[in-house]
Parts: structure tokens; sequence; C-alpha cells
């Protein structure tokens, strides 16, 4: 069995959402996973893991928000990263980088991983893409590489146990039913035997 | 007629969005020439599609398995039908049922006998089941079970079924969800959005419901044979046209509207379009003024034979009877021999007819003339990736100059009023059931959707208002990271003015059923019969052709039926 990417993505935004972060956070983690995955990135088993993280820290700043730092490289479109740029999760990175390097291939690594890629898709990775700590991140552009175009269009079973991570955060926004709701929520409550 | 061209004339210009984009007007839309089924059709005709069901598996009891597949001769795709017994207590036209009279999917293709045995295990069960990429839709349909009944019980009998019944309803069955999109395991859009045939919106799934109407009527065929052996007879086409497929649809489809407004905004921008080209026509032809006098007459026929229950729907199908009145008396007045007829029959009806009419206006002036219209349908559809990306070098005070020119009308809402705040749209934990609940007096407020674009560009204003404007919308979203949903908002509607709506979605006053009733008239639905606030049931494809009838019946003039058979 496998997944579209539309459901993938809805899940996305509702499980982020459920985590805690605000929406607009949230439609921004489901563009991470959706780029990720295209590329045949475990996009989906990462934001899965950082949500986790969240939950068991609550302490954490958005200094170390993949999600929130991303979407500060987006907005300002920069190339070059802060010296001090800690996060989780790293590889959240990277889908927001690449909208700043187009097609001129470029690096990022942590301690223990890397990956090359470019507005189009990935050259390649190494290391460990998933560690467990914060991760300093450094950013080396016009690195030479030769990159593959994402070309993913479906999400495999391989992913089922993050997605059911992602499903419990995505449970946090839906309303537990009562009788009121029930009836008249949606609006209906005639007979359809007609 | 000899016509002088009148220098003097001016071009009239779209109406604007703060006209076109209220809850009231867009409540009273109508089907049009754009409209997706047509769109589906027309193309479906052109290109010589062919219809043939290679299997038709149904026991005595109806119960089974049908494909329909249809063919260009190039590419196929496959309606698979599964027919059930269904008990009336089990019977709900809700997202929370469990079970359905017929489940359907459209497959890519043509399916295997290991792909039908996979699909019986899971089409059934709709949104508990899973479909995979081979497939574009899912969707299911319930009886009229009086109808059924009626049109099953005559046919076996050798009779055929009686007009007035078969009007009353108009259908056989309706469909109670119909989802695509990537829903449940299909296909993603980006699968088929770059095929001809599905150029456009919503084209698989408006192309399912045109086969299931013909498996509604295979259906009750099959039965009445079952039960009359040689006595039953076949529909009788005509009548059988008669029976559109319904449909039933809830708060599910109005959170659409407000997601997306890039493709909203195409939607209505084409529709505006294409009624600001006709309004510039600066004579009407004799031809496609008799067009347009004998489209009233049959506008009028279809009109009387609207049925509703809801006092809101009754009294506007009330005024609009009125309005075809007054219509056809100015139009006999003259009204087409004006300069730039259109436009002033369209001036005319602001200040002469209710919404109702106005709408109905608006999209029968189309009608006379696809060679201004039909090619804008290929417009209708949106690139929302391209348009996801926040500028952040934007400035607060860019920003703020945006807002002031594309929300002033937001200026008139006072949110610290409660009735301003009367509603969240959430979804339920029960079958994630789209839901509208009071804010006051529901514990339901954690839950919200982000559905109210008026009241978070009032707290975005008042935000922006403390900032320095030279600041970026990067540093202000860096700090307010809570507002940048709305901020990507604003950003899109100043691409895509159409795209938004000028009113309040979660005031008191709000009628969940003119964002359906938008979004169902785009699609080509008729006879909208709200069954309360949020919920309406509607037909499709009434007196359209059916597959076999597609090369001999034009479906651009099956819309509104001639008279002599109405």
């Amino acid at each position: 069995m496998s997944w579209s990417f539309g459901e993938i993505r809805s899940l996305c935004v509702k499980a982020t959402k459920g985590a805690g972060l605000p929406w607009g956070l949230a439609e921004e983690a489901a563009f991470c996973v959706d780029w990720l995955e295209r590329c045949g990135l475990p996009g989906v088993d990462t934001l899965a893991a950082y949500l986790v993280q969240t939950e068991e820290k609550p302490s954490m700043t958005a200094d170390q928000c993949p999600i929130t730092q991303g979407t500060w490289i987006s907005d300002t479109q920069v190339t070059e990263l802060g010296e001090n740029l800690s996060v989780l999760q790293p590889l959240l990175l990277a889908p927001f980088l690449s909208l700043n390097v187009g097609n001129d291939p470029a690096r990022l690594s942590w301690g223990g991983g890397s990956l090359t890629f470019s507005c189009a898709g990935i050259a390649e990775h190494a290391g460990n893409l998933k560690p467990v700590s914060p991760q300093q991140v450094a950013l080396e552009t016009h690195v030479h590489a030769s990159v593959s175009p994402a070309a993913k269009t479906r999400i495999g079973a391989d992913r089922d146990r993050s997605i059911a991570v992602l499903n419990r955060f995505a449970a946090k926004t839906y309303a537990p039913a009562t009788e009121q709701s029930r009836l008249a929520g949606a609006g209906a409550g005639t007979s359809d035997n007609d | 007629m000899k016509v002088e061209h009148n220098q003097s004339l001016e071009t009239v210009a779209l109406r604007p969005p703060a006209t076109v984009m209220r809850l009231a007007r867009m409540g009273s839309f109508h089907q049009s020439r754009l409209s997706f089924m047509r769109v589906l059709l027309r193309r479906l005709r052109n290109e010589n599609w062919q219809v043939d069901r290679p299997i038709f598996d149904l026991d005595e009891k109806g119960v089974g398995v049908a494909t329909y597949r249809i063919s260009n001769g190039v590419r196929n795709y496959t309606l698979v039908a599964f027919a059930h017994e269904l008990a009336d207590e089990l019977r709900s036209d809700r997202v929370i049922a469990e079970a359905w009279d017929a489940t359907f999917t459209l497959f890519d293709g043509e399916p295997t006998e290991e792909d039908i045995e996979r699909l019986s295990r899971n089409v059934p069960l709709q949104e508990a089941g899973r479909i995979s990429g081979k497939e574009f839709c899912l969707s299911r349909a319930n009886k009229s079970v009086r109808l059924f009944a009626h049109v099953l019980e005559r046919l076996s009998n050798g009779q055929q079924p009686d007009r007035k019944e078969i009007d009353k309803v108009g259908y056989l069955m309706r469909t109670t969800a119909v989802y695509g999109s990537g829903k449940f395991g299909a296909a993603d859009r980006t699968v088929w959005a770059e095929r001809n045939e599905f150029s456009g919106s919503f084209q698989p799934e408006l192309l399912s419901v045109w086969l299931i109407r013909t498996f509604a009527a295979d259906w009750v065929e099959h039965l009445a044979a079952v039960k009359g052996g040689s006595r039953a007879v076949k529909l009788d086409p005509a009548l059988k046209r008669r029976l559109g497929i319904g449909n039933s649809t809830g708060l599910g489809m109005a959170p659409f509207l407000i997601n997306h407004p890039s493709l909203i905004h195409a939607w209505i921008y084409a529709r505006e379009t294409a009624i600001a080209r006709v309004c510039n026509v600066e004579r009407a032809s004799a031809e496609k003024a008799d067009q347009f006098v004998d489209l009233l007459r049959k506008a009028k026929a279809n009109a009387l034979s609207w049925h509703s229950e809801h006092p809101l729907q009754i009294e506007k199908i009330n005024e609009l009877n009125k309005d075809i009145e007054r219509l056809i008396d100015h139009v006999n007045s003259g009204a087409l021999e004006a300069a730039q007829p259109w436009n002033a029959l369209c001036v005319w009806s602001e200040t002469a007819l209710s919404l109702e009419g106005q709408e109905l206006l608006a999209s029968l002036i189309l009608e006379p003339y696809p060679e201004l219209v039909d090619e804008l349908s290929s417009s209708m559809n949106a690139d929302e990736v391209s348009q996801f990306r926040i500028d952040g070098s934007q400035t607060v005070a860019q920003l703020s100059a945006l807002i002031a020119d594309l929300y002033h009308w937001c200026d008139e809402l006072d949110f610290t009023r409660d009735s301003a705040n009367s509603r969240v749209w959430y979804t339920s934990e029960e079958k994630l059931e789209p839901r509208l609940g009071d804010r006051f007096s529901e514990p339901i407020e954690a839950y919200e959707q982000p559905l109210a674009p008026a009241r978070d560009v009032k707290r975005l204003q008042a935000e922006l208002t403390v900032w320095d404007g030279n600041e970026t919308i990067a540093a202000f979203l860096m700090a307010h990271p809570e507002h940048r949903q709305i901020v990507r908002r604003v950003q899109v509607i100043a691409a895509a003015p159409y795209g938004e709506i000028h009113d309040n979605t979660i005031d008191e006053a709000m009628l969940p059923i003119d964002l359906l009733r938008c979004k169902l008239s785009f699609f080509g639905a008729t006879k909208f019969d709200p069954r309360s606030d949020r919920w309406v049931r509607i037909t499709m494809y009434q007196n359209a052709p059916y597959p076999d009838e597609l090369a001999d019946i034009d479906p651009d003039q099956s819309v509104y039926p001639s008279i002599t058979h109405a």
C-alpha cells in the first residue's frame, strides 16, 4: 500500500498544528516533507521525529526549530547560514534552501551527515540523515555535483510507522464528538430514506 | 440587420470583486457554459469518446459488480461499480455513514481481475478502505428510495414510470461524496492534470458522476427484468433523460472555497471575463436575440419545475420566477435593440431583479456566444505551488497598503461583537466530519480551523500598526509566526482578487449553503434544494445525453430542454 502526496501534505499540516505550531508554519512543514519525499528522502520520518522531540522537550526554542529557521531562510532568500545555526532534524532545512540556490548545487552539512541538492532535486547524501540531537549546520554553495530530478510520485509503505505518529498528532486537531455537535454541527438530521 | 460601429460606446469592465464576491450573490450563482459538467460533455462529444460495459455481473438481488469503460481509442478509463444491499436504517447521506447502496471508483485504464478483486475489498468501505495510484476517484451513492421503487415497480409490470414522480425527485440515485486528488490513496492531481481530457477543474470526478448516472438506470432496469421477467420493459429514452443524478452535500465542501483562493479566482475570473465579453458586444444579431428569447422561455419552464421545501429557497425560487417574468417583459419591450444590449440588460437587472435573477441573467447571456465564452474554460485551474512562497522582502508598510486596498471591506466588521465571532469551523473526531459550531456554547474553539480570513486580517492589521513600516515581513513573521498563514493569503489574493470572499465567514448570520451553491454552480448543478442552512441536495446531468446518445444530442442544448418536451 502506498500514500498519495496530497494526503501526506494534508496530514503534515494537521500533525504540525496538532504539535502546537501555528497554521502558517504547519503549511511550511508540509511543503518541506513533500519536497524531501519527492527526492526519495525520509521527509515523513524526519518531521515525525521532530514533532516527537518537541513533545518530549516543550521548552525547546524557535532557534532550534528547523521549520522556523527554514522559513527565515526562505523569507530572506539567503544562501549563507548564520555562524552558530544549530537545529534539530537539519534535513528539514534543505527544502527551504533549495528555493534560494536555484539550479546551482549546494551542500548542507552537519555533524554526521550531508546532503547535496539544487532546486531540481538531490545529487547525493551521506551519513546520518536523522540525528537525534541538535546539529550545527553549514552550507557550501556552487558545489560541483550532478543532480537527479525529484521523481517520486508515491510515498511507500516504509513510511507507515511515521505516518502513524503523524496521525497521533493530527488527532489533536479533531474535536471530540458531543451530542450537540453530532446533531447540529453538520446540519443534516433529516431522514435520507426518501 | 445593418450594424454601424458606434464610436461612443465605452468598454464594459469586469464586475469588481467587491460586487461579485459577496456570499449572498455567490449563493445565487447559476450554472453556465463554463460549468465543469458542460465542459466535460462538450469535450467527450467533440472527441468522440465511446462508452461500453465490459462487466455487468449483478445477481437477482442486484448485488454485484459492473464496469463502464470510456475510450477515445488512445486512452481508457473505467468506472468500477459495486452494487450492495442496504438496510434502510443504515442509509444516510452524511459522512458518518458506513454503508451505501452502491460504491464506485474511476480506474485509470482497464482493471484486471486482480484489480477488481482488490477494489472489491476496499471501495465498499469508502473512507475506511484504501485505493491506489491507479484510481482517480472514490465515490458512493444512495437510492432515492421512493422513486427507485416506483420506477422498478412500473418497469417490472411493463409500464413506464409516472413523469410527475420522476420530475418530483429528478434522479434515481444521489451521490453523497465524490473524492479525488489523492484522497484515501487515489492518484494525485499531478498524475492527470496534464492530460487534455481532464483540462479544467474536477473533470475525473464529474466523469465518474456521469457514468454513475448510467449505472443507476442500468441497475433499476436489471432489477425490473429480474422481477417482471418477460413483462419487464426498459426506460423510455426521453423519460430516462429526465433522470439526472442527485448529490447530497454538506459542510465538507464549504472550506474548499476558502482554502483554494487561486483556484476560486480562476473560476470566477473566467466567468466574469465571459460576462464582460458578451456585455461588450455592440449589437445583438437577430439570430442571437432569437436564441436568447427562446432560452428565456426554457429557463422559465426550468425554474417552475424547481422545488424546495426550505423556506429560504422557496422565497428565492419565487423571486426568480417573478424575475424571469420581468425579464421577458423587458426583452419584449425592445431591450435587445439597444447598443451593447447585454450590458444594458445587466445594468437594468441590478435594480429590477433579485440576486437570483441577476445571476441567472449573467449566466444566460453567455449561452448564445460559444465563440466568446467556451475557450475560457481552459483557464479554470491554478498553480497553487508557485503561489506558496511568502515574499519576505515586502515591508510592513507595503503589506499594510496591500491590506488597505484588498480588504477595505473588513473595515465595517466589528469583531468585538460576539455575533461576528459566533461560529467555529472544526473537524470532528468522528469520521473527520467537517462541522460548524457555536463558539460560546460549545467546547470547540481549541479545534478551530483557519477559515476566517476577515477576522485574521483584522488581527494582522492591528499587529502591523505597532511595527516600523520599514521592517521586512520576514522580520515581522519571525516575531509573529501566528500571522504567517494570513500573510501568505494576503499575498496570494494580491494576484487573485476574485479568490477572497468579501464577507465574514464566522458571522452568526453566515449561511454555509451560499458557499456550497457557488461551488456546485461551477460544477454545473441545477435545482438547489437546501435541507438546512448547511446542507443541500442538487441535481446534475438532468436532461443530458447518456453515453449512447452523445453523438446525437448536443449536451449544450439539453441543459434547458425544449418546451415541447418539458
